[in-house]
């Protein structure tokens, strides 16, 4: 394949697994941040926990594969962007600490205090980290004051405060309310009917509310937001440089140039509506629903920026593009020939132990097996 | 551009704390994994309850470990960019495929099977469940394979060259970082270590039990299976940790001298010195007991090897300091424009060497140009701290020495059946508790300390690697990071001492000593098998 060709697949690819992420950690984040809304009960919230208790350990791996393929594959956006948002990352990072402790621990915490210590940890360490992420594809659109020095050492010279402005913050809201509708569809269809009936009213505030912040982004990218065009790519020579030009509504202009890329959002939206009008019937649905919705937003998030990947506010000829940001053909080639191999059988064992272990999980499985958490 | 000293010192130091309190975790599930495969395939094979039982509660205190092995792991993930972002952009292209190949074949499989192991057990069918232990198992060994292989290119960079239209290092053949010499030996010798720490963790707490005289039966099993285990990873563990020692003298003759203390090449056959205090300021040992002939024996199994000094060494690597320079001058005619055959020529001719030119950068912006002066030091900067790699080495085998022993004994008397009476013994096997820990973490300063002042041997020191940051942000991060770790530490510890503490009767099947008053323990437990 051509070096070109290489770097749209891993782009897709690289698509592929910001989905499967949004859609395996998006559950069992969003079942921690629901937990403790939904049940002052002790039984009650463990089950909620133990819904997700065979699984969470395997999605959050998404998560370092992600990352690990984003290192292989654009070293430079994955070094500019965490040394960048050097504190956005590590607080994100102590975030996922509350998990793996939680899950572990909690069962073995007599206290009822220490339990809603617990309880409370990771249900706020799941929502924010829900939120930051949201909160950084919010900035990537906003453009990040980066650049480079001579020999491609990066530099930001923003603050993490200006991380915080209006669109970002649009950006971490939505992000959050998706997570808390697919947290909610989950729980309808894998916990006991007693605790997962209260999550309707959930799944229809949420799917609303992500309805309203999906649209309302959309408006603001159209007519409120300076968008880039990449009028001439630099390849990944160092000494290239891009020309884009700057324009309100250049972060729409994907949907003319490539008509089709209106799947994307229609799928969010669709499922978004499929989960609210599903919120009292078949549990599946609701579920699917949100899964649409994941998959809609990842890669409308990702095909209104294409071919960038990171725009730079202050030096936006250096910005980082699918074209200028990759690793070199060789790499590439070899990343392609490992996930061709791996990912299918990741997906066969991964559905393998999925279909082993679900069931709907009931208060008297929790009560009964010592072995949960 | 500056690069503040303070923020690489900060910075080595917070990811010197991470990746030593995630190695605090990971050779326990490497070694325990295993145990309970063995564990649960006695139970598989012989259906005796007991071995279920096992597996179960050696299982849990590998479940609260693994968790904090994959978290710490994920931190390692992020400083790379965080902290590291120079050396990622600078070697992502070769280091990054590891990485993800580690996601994508290790992490995965434990990940997918770590609910099924701790859950499945009413759920899916024996045989089901005994795959799903072996698959953590591989998962965990997997996973030492792959990070050995990214780690041993940072220490004997293979298959790679630098591009100067993306300046950056990339790679030219992934099957011979895959199948670098260096990385496998220190694979299974990382890999052997944690078997070591799995086995030792078993056999002293199984040794407690014995001394307290409760679940006699549980402990006895578990005794006897860590015994061999341990005697067989301690064996490995030592032989191949000299056959990487064998190597290392041709791979990174640098940490080779430090690590014996070597400041002048010796004639063959050498000695080896067994103690000494090295004086960093005059190049020389202010003392030493030395062994005859010794070290000819251990560098090269003959009396004919020798290695060379660090002095020696000081003197090599100002010639290759120079080379560097060449290719660094070079380089920047390339980059302002300046293809001409004669500069391109010039750059492949010393291209190999451009890294030593970069440590110069230490000491001037101008690296072409450097005096006398700036190439002495930066060629005297290529000595790793002597102080820590020679006792360093030296703690971690003592260590591995004494394990040998205790692992022996602990099987011959097991054997003989009369290990249980030895009270002193089992008292031993208790206090040894700390060592393989001691003895990896020993290993892990040796082999990083060892390659300073590089990340990448040779080709990228460690001084350029970090990102652009303030001191304050690296300063705030490592105290956040350090109170972090300090609080897991010690809620971790107490969980360990406590579940240790109560035994197998954590399981509440009924069958164990704090559950039953009657202490006939071991008639009910073969009376339910």
């Amino acid at each position: 394949m051509a070096f070109e060709t290489y770097q749209i697949v891993w782009w897709l690819l690289i698509g592929v697994v910001l989905f499967l992420i949004a859609l395996t950690i998006g559950f069992d984040f969003g079942v921690a941040a629901l937990m403790p809304f939904l049940s002052k009960k002790d039984l009650e919230r463990r089950t909620v926990l133990n819904s997700v208790g065979s699984t969470w350990a395997g999605n959050q791996i998404w998560l370092v594969m992600g990352g690990g393929t984003i290192y292989a594959i654009w070293p430079q956006i994955y070094s500019t962007a965490f040394s960048g948002f050097y504190w956005a990352m590590i607080l994100l990072l102590w975030a996922l600490y509350s998990r793996p402790i939680v899950f572990e621990w909690r069962a073995k915490m007599k206290q009822p205090r220490t339990k809603s210590i617990m309880d409370w940890s990771i249900a706020l360490g799941s929502m924010f980290a829900a939120f930051a992420i949201g909160l950084l594809i919010g900035n990537l659109f906003k453009g990040v004051p980066y650049h480079f020095l001579d020999g491609g050492r990066s530099v930001y010279t923003g603050t993490l405060w200006q991380l915080f402005n209006p669109l970002a913050l649009a950006f971490a809201f939505t992000s959050l309310f998706l997570l808390l509708l697919h947290g909610a569809t989950y729980i309808r269809l894998t916990v006991d009917r007693l605790v997962s009936d209260r999550c309707s009213s959930t799944i229809r505030l949420f799917s609303l509310l992500f309805i309203i912040g999906f649209a309302g982004i959309g408006v603001w990218l159209a007519h409120g937001v300076v968008g880039m065009q990449l009028v001439k790519a630099a390849g990944i020579h160092h000494t290239d440089k891009n020309v884009v030009d700057l324009a309100v509504g250049h972060w729409m202009a994907n949907y003319q140039r490539f008509a089709w890329f209106v799947i994307f959002p229609a799928v969010g939206f669709f499922g978004a509506v499929l989960a609210f009008i599903t919120a009292k019937g078949k549990a599946i649905w609701g579920f699917v629903g949100s899964s649409l919705a994941a998959f809609g937003s990842v890669f409308t998030f990702g095909g209104s920026l294409f071919p960038f990947l990171m725009p730079s506010s202050s030096h936006p000829s250096e910005s980082l593009t699918v074209w200028d940001a990759t690793s070199s053909p060789h790499t590439l080639h070899v990343m392609f020939v490992a996930a061709m191999i791996f990912i299918p059988i990741i997906l066969l064992y991964t559905l393998y132990v999925y279909l082993k272990m679900s069931r709907r999980l009931t208060l008297s499985d929790v009560q009964t097996d010592p072995s949960l958490y | 551009m500056v690069i503040h000293p303070e923020v690489v010192t900060l910075s080595r130091i917070q990811f010197a704390l991470t990746a030593m309190f995630h190695f605090l975790f990971v050779p326990l599930t490497l070694g325990l994994s295993w145990l309970l495969v063995v564990m649960e395939s006695a139970y598989v094979i012989t259906n005796k309850v007991i071995y279920k039982d096992m597996t179960q509660f050696w299982g849990k205190l590998f479940g609260i470990n693994l968790a904090m092995a994959v978290i710490t792991g994920i931190t390692l993930e992020f400083q790379f960019g965080t902290n590291w972002a120079y050396y990622s952009q600078y070697v992502g292209d070769v280091f990054g495929v590891p990485l993800s190949i580690e996601g994508m074949t290790a992490f995965m499989l434990e990940g997918a099977f770590f609910g099924m192991f701790f859950f499945g057990w009413n759920r899916v069918s024996k045989k089901a469940h005994l795959v799903s232990t072996i698959m953590l198992a591989l998962g965990a060994s997997l996973s030492g394979l792959v990070i050995l292989i990214a780690n041993g290119w940072m220490q004997h960079p293979v298959a790679t060259y630098f591009n100067f239209h993306t300046m950056r290092m990339e790679l030219t053949n992934f099957s011979e970082v895959v199948f670098n010499a260096d990385a496998m030996v220190r694979f299974l010798h990382t890999v052997a270590a944690g078997y070591v720490t799995g086995a030792m963790f078993v056999l002293s707490i199984s040794a407690w039990y014995l001394l307290k005289r409760r679940d006699v039966a549980f402990a006895k099993r578990s005794f006897i299976i860590a015994a061999i285990f341990g005697l067989l990873a301690t064996c490995s563990v030592i032989f191949l940790g000299d056959e990487n020692g064998l190597n290392l003298e041709h791979v990174q003759s640098e940490k080779m001298a430090a690590m014996e203390g070597v400041w002048n090449t010796p004639k063959a056959p050498a000695a080896w010195n067994i103690v000494a205090i090295p004086d960093m300021k005059h190049h020389k040992n202010a003392f030493a007991i030395e062994v005859p002939y010794a070290l000819s024996l251990i560098a090269g199994h003959d009396l004919s090897t020798t290695i060379p000094g660090m002095n020696q060494l000081v003197e090599k690597n100002k010639v290759k300091i120079r080379r560097g320079m060449k290719a660094y001058a070079a380089l920047e005619k390339i980059r302002r424009g300046n293809q001409s055959k004669a500069v391109l020529a010039q750059f492949s001719t010393y291209s190999q060497d451009l890294g030593y030119g970069l440590l110069l950068k230490k000491y001037t912006a101008n690296v072409s140009r450097a005096s006398v002066e700036q190439i002495n030091k930066a060629a005297r900067d290529t000595i790793p701290d002597v102080w820590t790699l020679f006792y360093g080495f030296r703690i971690m085998v003592f260590c591995g020495l004494l394990m040998l022993l205790v692992f022996a004994l602990a099987f011959f008397w097991s054997v003989k059946g009369s290990a249980w009476r030895r009270r002193w013994f089992l008292k031993l096997a208790l206090l040894c508790l700390p060592l393989p820990w001691i003895a990896a973490e020993m290993g892990w300063v040796v082999a990083e300390m060892g390659r300073q002042p590089w990340t990448v041997y040779g080709i990228l020191p460690t001084f350029l690697s970090t990102s652009t940051l303030t001191i304050h942000q690296v300063a705030w991060s490592l105290t956040g990071f350090a109170i972090l770790f300090f609080g897991l530490a010690s809620v971790e510890v107490f969980l360990m001492i406590k579940y240790a503490r109560v035994g197998p009767s954590c399981l509440h099947t009924g069958r164990y000593h704090f559950e039953d008053t009657s202490h006939s323990v071991e008639d009910k437990t073969e009376r339910k098998n």
